[in-house]
């Protein structure tokens, strides 16, 4: 089995940068008090998300837990929030199948919460194009 | 949880999202935790 480096794969991407494009998504939300909420995005079948910034604000310190899944794989678990506006620097990923949320309120008030992310979309038919061409390079 | 408490929940959480720039044919579904090993669907849709 051929390992890729997600840098070989991003470097790729940046060379092939000009066919594809940018979203800026944004989503707030309110969770009640004592409440777990999952939310899954899923993108469209011909599509690759690759997340390239993540900011997360949150309207208390210390109340909300956040798991992040990527295709099945976890990239964060049961992180607290500890700061109003997170800038998730590791949470630059690849999503295939779905991207899922886990976000738990722990207080017993209710809570706001944003985030906004800045990705770009891949054809899928390309991005198994730069998969062949990294594999072949490595 | 009972149902009242489940529903009011659902409603404050539909009321309070908000979501925009996901790119078309995105699926998004929220659900709510209500027991140790079930989910109730809160809203899906498929942005257009």
């Amino acid at each position: 089995m051929v390992m890729i480096n997600l840098r070989d794969v991003k470097d790729s991407i940046a060379m092939w940068r000009r066919g594809f494009y940018e979203f800026f998504v944004r989503v707030d939300m309110t969770i009640p008090a004592s409440t777990t909420l999952t939310v899954e995005f899923n993108p469209p079948i011909d599509q690759v998300w690759f997340k390239e910034d993540y900011k997360l604000r949150a309207d208390a310190l210390d109340v909300i837990k956040m798991s992040y899944y990527s295709d099945g794989y976890p990239v964060m678990e049961e992180v607290l929030i500890g700061e109003n506006e997170l800038h998730l620097e590791q949470l630059k990923t690849f999503t295939v199948r779905s991207a899922l949320f886990v976000i738990e309120n722990t207080d017993t008030v209710d809570h706001d919460m944003g985030v906004f992310e800045r990705y770009l979309v891949i054809p899928r038919r390309e991005f198994d194009k730069i998969l062949e061409e990294v594999e072949k390079e490595v | 949880m009972d149902k009242k408490e489940i529903e009011k929940k659902k409603e404050k959480i539909r009321k309070g999202l908000r979501m925009s720039g996901l790119p078309k044919g995105t699926t998004v579904i929220v659900s709510m935790k209500i027991s140790e090993d079930k989910n109730e669907l809160v809203y899906a849709e498929v942005s257009r």
